[in-house]
């Protein structure tokens, strides 16, 4: 397996169409560790994706998978016992990870922001909604006080917050969860930012709620041309906002595929998985529900091979030592399964010659 | 035609199990520095309905509309307000907790707040038995380690603590404690909301086959339609402490009436990138329980209100086939899917010119 240092080479991780894309974030071969007392949790782990102007990428995966990781990543918002260890978040022609302090917080919550998964951590409970908003637009504008105001009141208009001249008064705990949800996201948009990151936006809410907050994102973003990077565990939200949509499981993106495609045909078996076991309107009802067997390994043991060899119903024995590599197939997309022949590299071929020794030798 | 009545029978029949007649519960709202009542939170009003033996009976409806509420009454967690609870036909006020406690049990949302981190599990599912004073500490084992097996955890487990299982494991642990006694009854309180999907599956095969194997009766509390589409054999659809609309499975999921069922179910998102569908949203959020509104409860969300949703309750009302409707204008949506369109259309445009006075352009 080509590997330097132990670091795993980036091959073709990204679909060929978003690789050609123009586009506004890239990131690639992310690694993001938490040390911790009895080792190293690899939350994020050679991760790559990119999000082409205007449209939305999907992350999906079960809790744990290291979604919030990599957004948190992305916005530079991680803290000790965490580290981003490796890889480059190409933000248009910069790499974030080499900007100063000072040149990230100019981005973040400017041309960058994010809404985060809970939102009482993120509201300041001792500011009032006006002065959250405010302090954003301070940061990041030089606007005068009454600008900042009028801009305010926009903004919470926008989100669909009625009489939002009286909520700007309004302190978090006095807001329901779904208005909660509007006053981050009216945060994160103040300053019309290109890109927003929006962890699980509606898990938390109930149904008739999260149709309004999804209907409200998909307004903004047609409105504004922004691009939108979506983490939820929802395939039916995946299924009604996002361009692309990529897989994670155990700290790696596992498949990675247009919406469309991958919803039709999903390749990786944990894809196949997810997919088949959640009932949905359409499940007939006297079957039995099909299962992922087993639960998401623990993040301190994940064994070699495949990181998803002790649940697969199709593990062969070359899953059991060889870590597959993420692959593009002949469509285009890509995915980290045996199954699929492995190709060298920039070509499309014959399969590598030691892949083929590997899985002749075990089987 | 529809026929004004009650969705419980006032006859307790023998095929039914439990029977829930005009449940009301109300909480009282403290404030002010003495914390005296100054109103009272109406979780449940005048639910009736019954559960028949081997059904599973759903209740569904967004947070804070009584779900558990009522869950927790029927078991007397809770003494209830007003109204009565009868099991297997006699009334649950009358009879000791303990002969309760061997009829009806409960299975949690919360796998991780709901076991006692210092007990074993063992300790955790034998409980039950201890109270009871069921068996010799031997046969205690035998039962525990017996039921851990059906519910499949590993009964080698029996000395470990609950940290040291995953949500899923844990799940199963609750749905043991709650099995040990063979209840006939069993109250599933959101049993799969809080695991990973993956998971969610596994434990509703078992739910299923325990049903199957000891003949259970389940109350199943969710939000999650699809859940309770698969799940459930009858549904009801609680709003703001009400029952609105109730029905077989199938029957409600292709002729829902009520319009907040209605909207309930168009807001689920579909898993299907190719069916591009314009859906009806319904604007606003769950007014205060402390405070419904007069009238209809749902009459500040409803795009067809009427005068009369303003002024008057409308009672729940049978529209035959065990489907009841609690709405002045259900005639209109009813039956076999005509009046939908016409529903869409009306709604969506209210919707649109909602969205549109809130928003600045
Ligand atoms: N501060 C931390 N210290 C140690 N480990 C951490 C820390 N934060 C996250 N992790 C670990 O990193 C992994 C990825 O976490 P992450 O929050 O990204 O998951 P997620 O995919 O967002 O899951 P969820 O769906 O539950 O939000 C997990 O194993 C988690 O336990
Ligand atoms: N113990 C309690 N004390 C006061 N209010 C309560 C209590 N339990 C529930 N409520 C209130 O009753 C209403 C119904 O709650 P609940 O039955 O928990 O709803 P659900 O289970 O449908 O989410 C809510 O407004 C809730 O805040
Ligand atoms: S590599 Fe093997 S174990 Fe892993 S998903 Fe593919 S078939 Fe299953
Ligand atoms: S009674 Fe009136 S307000 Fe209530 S649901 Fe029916 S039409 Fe809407
Ligand atoms: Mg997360
Ligand atoms: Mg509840």
């Amino acid at each position: 397996m080509s590997e330097v240092n132990g670091v795993p080479e980036p091959g073709l991780q990204l679909p060929e169409r978003v690789e050609k894309g123009d586009l506004l974030l890239s990131v690639q071969n992310l690694r993001t560790h938490f040390r911790v007392r009895d080792g190293i949790v690899r939350a994020v782990d050679g991760v790559s994706y990119a999000i082409e102007r205007g449209k939305t990428l999907g992350l999906v995966g079960e809790s744990g998978c290291g979604k919030s990781v990599s957004a948190l990543s992305v916005m530079r918002l991680i803290r000790a016992p965490g580290d981003i260890v490796g890889g480059e978040v190409m933000w248009q022609d910069r790499n974030l990870r080499d900007l100063s302090d000072r040149e990230m917080r100019r981005v973040r919550g400017d041309e960058i922001s994010m809404i985060f998964q809970e939102p009482m951590t993120a509201l300041n409970p001792v500011f009032n909604t006006g002065n959250q908003i405010g302090e954003v637009l301070r940061e990041h504008r030089d606007f005068t006080r009454k600008q900042r105001y009028e801009r305010t009141i926009e903004v919470l208009r926008l989100v669909g917050i009625p009489q939002p001249e009286q909520r700007v008064k309004a302190y978090p705990h006095e807001l329901s969860g779904g208005m909660r949800q509007r006053v981050m996201i009216a945060m994160a948009l103040a300053c019309e930012p290109q890109l927003l990151l929006a962890d699980e936006p509606t898990t938390a809410l109930d149904v008739t709620i999260q149709a309004q907050i999804l209907e409200l994102i998909r307004e903004i973003r047609a409105r504004t041309g922004m691009a939108l990077l979506l983490i939820t565990h929802d395939l039916g939200v995946i299924a009604e906002m996002a361009d692309d949509v990529a897989v994670m499981y155990t700290g790696e993106v596992v498949e990675y595929a247009d919406v469309k495609s991958l919803f039709a045909a999903p390749k990786h078996p944990y894809t196949r998985g997810l997919m088949t076991s959640i009932p949905s309107l359409m499940t007939d009802r006297t079957e039995r529900l099909s299962t992922i067997r087993g639960s998401v390994p623990h993040m301190m043991r994940l064994p070699e091979g495949c990181l998803f060899q002790s649940r697969c119903p199709e593990a062969m024995n070359i899953c059991r030592d060889n870590r597959p590599q993420l692959q593009r197939l002949d469509d285009g997309r890509t995915v980290r399964c045996h199954l699929y022949p492995q190709r060298p590299s920039g070509h499309d071929g014959e399969p590598l010659p030691q892949a083929r020794a590997t899985a002749g030798a075990v089987n | 035609m529809a026929t004004e009545a009650s969705a419980s029978g006032n006859g307790v029949s023998d095929d039914v199990l439990v029977s829930v007649q005009n449940l009301t519960k109300h909480f009282p709202v403290r404030g002010g520095i003495l914390l005296r009542t100054i109103g009272h939170v109406h979780a449940a009003d005048e639910v009736s309905f019954d559960i028949k033996r081997g059904e599973t009976f759903g209740l569904v409806g967004e947070s804070g509309c009584g779900k558990t509420t009522v869950g927790r009454t029927i078991l007397r967690i809770y003494p209830p307000t007003s109204g009565e609870i009868y099991f297997g036909g006699e009334d649950v006020s009358k009879l000791d907790r303990k002969v309760l406690a061997r009829n009806m049990q409960i299975i949690f949302q919360d796998p991780y707040g709901s076991l006692d981190p210092r007990i074993t599990v063992g300790g955790i599912i034998g409980e039950g038995l201890e109270v009871h004073g069921i068996g010799t500490p031997e046969e205690r084992n035998d039962q525990i380690r017996e039921i851990m097996d059906i519910v499949g955890i590993s009964s080698h487990y029996a000395q470990r603590y609950p940290h040291e299982f995953s949500g899923g494991q844990r799940q199963r642990i609750g749905i043991a404690r709650a099995l040990v006694l063979r209840p006939q009854f069993l109250v599933c309180d959101e049993p799969v909301s809080a695991l990973d999907v993956s998971i969610q599956s596994q434990i509703l095969n078992l739910l299923r086959d325990l049903q199957g194997e000891f003949g259970l009766t389940y109350l199943f509390i969710a939000h999650n339609l699809a859940v309770v589409r698969y799940v459930c054999d009858r549904v009801a659809v609680m709003y703001l402490g009400k029952i609105v609309e109730q029905a077989d499975t199938p029957e409600l999921f292709s002729n829902a009436i009520h319009p907040y069922t209605r909207a309930l179910m168009d807001a689920i998102p579909v898993p299907d990138p190719s069916e591009q569908r314009e859906r009806l949203i319904i604007p606003g959020e769950l007014p205060s329980p402390t405070n419904p509104p007069q009238g209809c409860r749902f009459n500040t969300r409803c795009a067809v209100a009427q005068d009369v949703c303003f002024n008057e309750e409308p009672p729940l009302r049978d529209f035959g086939d065990g489907h009841f409707v609690a709405c002045h204008v259900a005639e209109d949506f009813d039956r076999r899917g005509t009046a939908l369109p016409q529903l869409s259309g009306e709604m969506h445009e209210a919707i649109t010119d909602a969205v549109r006075s809130s928003s600045t352009e």
